[in-house]
């Protein structure tokens, strides 16, 4: 069988409605002018999304490049490629230059990269095209249902589907199902064989034995918020929860913080990681073997994985873009929005809730799509209760409330009696792994900015 | 008329494969290519130690292929882009090393 003639003739005109280099250099242009450009390619495009073979090894060292955190600029992509061996003749130099005259504006980044997107798409359906049409002419022996099945199955995936989703199939969904089970029933063997009835974590540890216990830890793609009333700990629990992960654990986390200053966060740290009162070490009022115990502290804090940005304008869209950065550049697996109450509005005409609402939704989409852990830390009324409490609740995977014991409750609850000093609550408000309903008593000690389990009398 | 940012890039552009362009011709080594290569992204990108650029204007200016000139250029060439400190180290033997020659002359 020969190809249509209406195909062939118009062989010139197919080949600019599959072909787009334009795009394809503005794009590349934009990743050596700008970050945030950097940061929106390097979440979308892949390098087989490029016609050219040349415009895809630039995008590879280009992201190689801000992969390593070095700005890919025209002159370091020139060295890599150089060192590399990838730029041998005037031609491929020249047609860099040509590349980097391409600029565009930072906010026309997206249009482009749906362009060069579309075009990859289109370059595969007339490959599924030209497949199918093989197909007919090599096997016209084969069963007819099975041949529109398999086309259209495979033309689902060009349309609904982006390139990383998967339907699952029966087999697909039993083999998971069973190495899951296989995997805890292996795993409760090692507890009591190895580690004698000790739950290992199945996410990151929470800094508290008794909630990773419960909670068998922060799993990544969980969406985790923390409540507590102003004044009541929200920025102590965060640093709490980064100490347990970055410093002790050394996984990397990202902290962001809208409204407190670099140096209000380093001084937290100098109390938490030296245990002396916090109102000593802001004012300086230490002896020398304090400081240099405080030294002591900080060199943990230097050898371990908590990078903190402090960013008062914080908006949903600014939260993406920082926490793709941080995953791209130092393989983040937790984030920390300390709280989301300030972050900035985008339309004001949203009421106070609905703001909140869209803000959770984009985190949980963001922990998913990056597949980390995201807590989000949100302000309590003055009763306790949430405002928009309901929606945020669907959203999240576990929330979580930080309220003190009132003297009332420790003295008449006969259980917080067989605790030392218990004075915070930890609500496991909702858990979606497990107990919720449940409330574990902590020790917040205010002054030292030290939180962990309430220790049992018996203990 | 394109505006000056646009200028700049233009220049940037062309400089940059001029200098890549020169070291696949073979006129310039790689070191050398390495560090005019670097020299521009501090002036357009970083934009860094402007008094660099004035301490090679100093040298361009009394350049005469000496023994001097050939350690000043050893010294340029061995600059760490990336190291603040030594690129002030750098810049500290450079002057002295024009200073002392102007003091000869």
């Amino acid at each position: 069988m020969v190809i249509p003639l209406s195909f062939r003739k118009n062989e010139t005109s197919m080949e600019d409605y599959l072909i787009d280099l334009e795009s394809e250099r503005r794009v590349l242009s934009s990743m050596l002018h700008s970050e945030d450009a950097c940061i929106e390619v390097y979440d979308l495009l892949s390098n087989a999304d490029f016609y050219s073979p040349r415009h895809a090894t630039i995008f590879d060292l280009a992201i190689s490049l801000f992969e390593r955190e070095i700005r890919p600029t025209l002159v370091e992509l020139l060295k890599e490629g150089h060192s590399l061996g990838v730029f041998t003749n005037p031609r491929d130099i020249e047609e860099l230059k040509y590349i980097v005259e391409q600029y565009i504006d930072d906010e026309n980044i997206k249009y482009w990269i749906k362009k060069v997107k579309d075009k990859a798409r289109l370059r595969k359906f007339e490959a599924f095209l030209k497949r199918n049409m093989q197909l007919l002419i090599e096997k016209q022996e084969s069963d007819v249902e099975q041949v529109l099945m398999a086309a259209e199955e495979e033309l689902t995936n060009l349309t609904a589907l982006e390139i990383d989703d998967k339907i699952d199939s029966p087999a697909d969904m039993a083999n998971l199902g069973y190495s899951e089970v296989e995997r805890r029933f292996l795993r409760l063997k090692e507890i009591r064989e190895l580690h004698k009835g000790v739950l290992p974590l199945d996410g990151l540890p929470t800094g508290f034995d008794n909630l990773n216990h419960i909670t068998l830890g922060y799993k990544a793609g969980d969406l985790i918020i923390l409540g507590a009333q102003t004044g009541h700990g929200k920025t102590s629990f965060a640093l709490h929860t980064s100490r347990a992960i970055a410093v002790d654990g050394r996984k990397n986390l990202l902290y962001l913080n809208t409204e407190m200053s670099r140096e209000q966060i380093a001084l937290r740290w100098g109390s938490i990681l030296s245990q002396i009162d916090h109102d000593r070490v802001r004012s300086g009022d230490i002896n020398e073997t304090e400081l240099s115990i405080i030294l002591n502290g900080y060199s943990q804090l230097r050898e371990s994985g908590f990078y903190s940005y402090p960013c008062p304008n914080l908006t949903p869209e600014k939260a993406i873009s920082i926490a793709r950065k941080f995953k791209a550049q130092k393989s983040i697996e937790m984030m920390i929005v300390d709280y989301v109450g300030r972050m900035d509005k985008l339309d004001p005409k949203l009421s106070e809730w609905q703001i909140l609402e869209q803000i959770v939704k984009t985190l949980k989409m963001l922990a998913q799509n990056l597949k980390i852990v995201v807590m989000c830390l949100v302000q309590l009324n003055p009763d306790g209760s949430l405002q928009g409490a309901k929606r945020m609740k669907n959203e999240c995977d576990l929330m979580l409330k930080l309220t003190p014991i009132s003297r009332e409750e420790l003295e008449e609850r006969e259980e917080l009696k067989n605790y030392i000093n218990p004075n915070y609550y930890i609500h496991i408000d909702k858990n979606r792994d497990g107990r919720s309903g449940v409330r574990i008593p902590i020790t917040f000690d205010l002054q030292k900015q030290i939180m962990g389990d309430a220790k049992r009398i018996d203990e | 008329m394109p505006n000056v940012e646009q200028l700049v890039k233009k220049i940037y552009g062309e400089t940059a494969s001029l200098v890549v362009d020169s070291c696949l011709k073979g006129e310039l080594g790689e070191e050398q290519m390495r560090f005019l290569l670097n020299l521009l992204d501090l002036s357009v990108v970083s934009r860094q130690h402007p008094e660099l650029f004035l301490l090679l204007q100093e040298w361009m200016d009394c350049f005469e292929d000496s023994e001097t000139d050939k350690i000043i250029e050893a010294t340029l060439l061995a600059l760490d882009f990336n190291d603040q400190e030594a690129i002030k180290d750098h810049m500290k033997i450079i002057s002295e090393l024009i200073n002392g020659r102007k003091t000869i002359l």
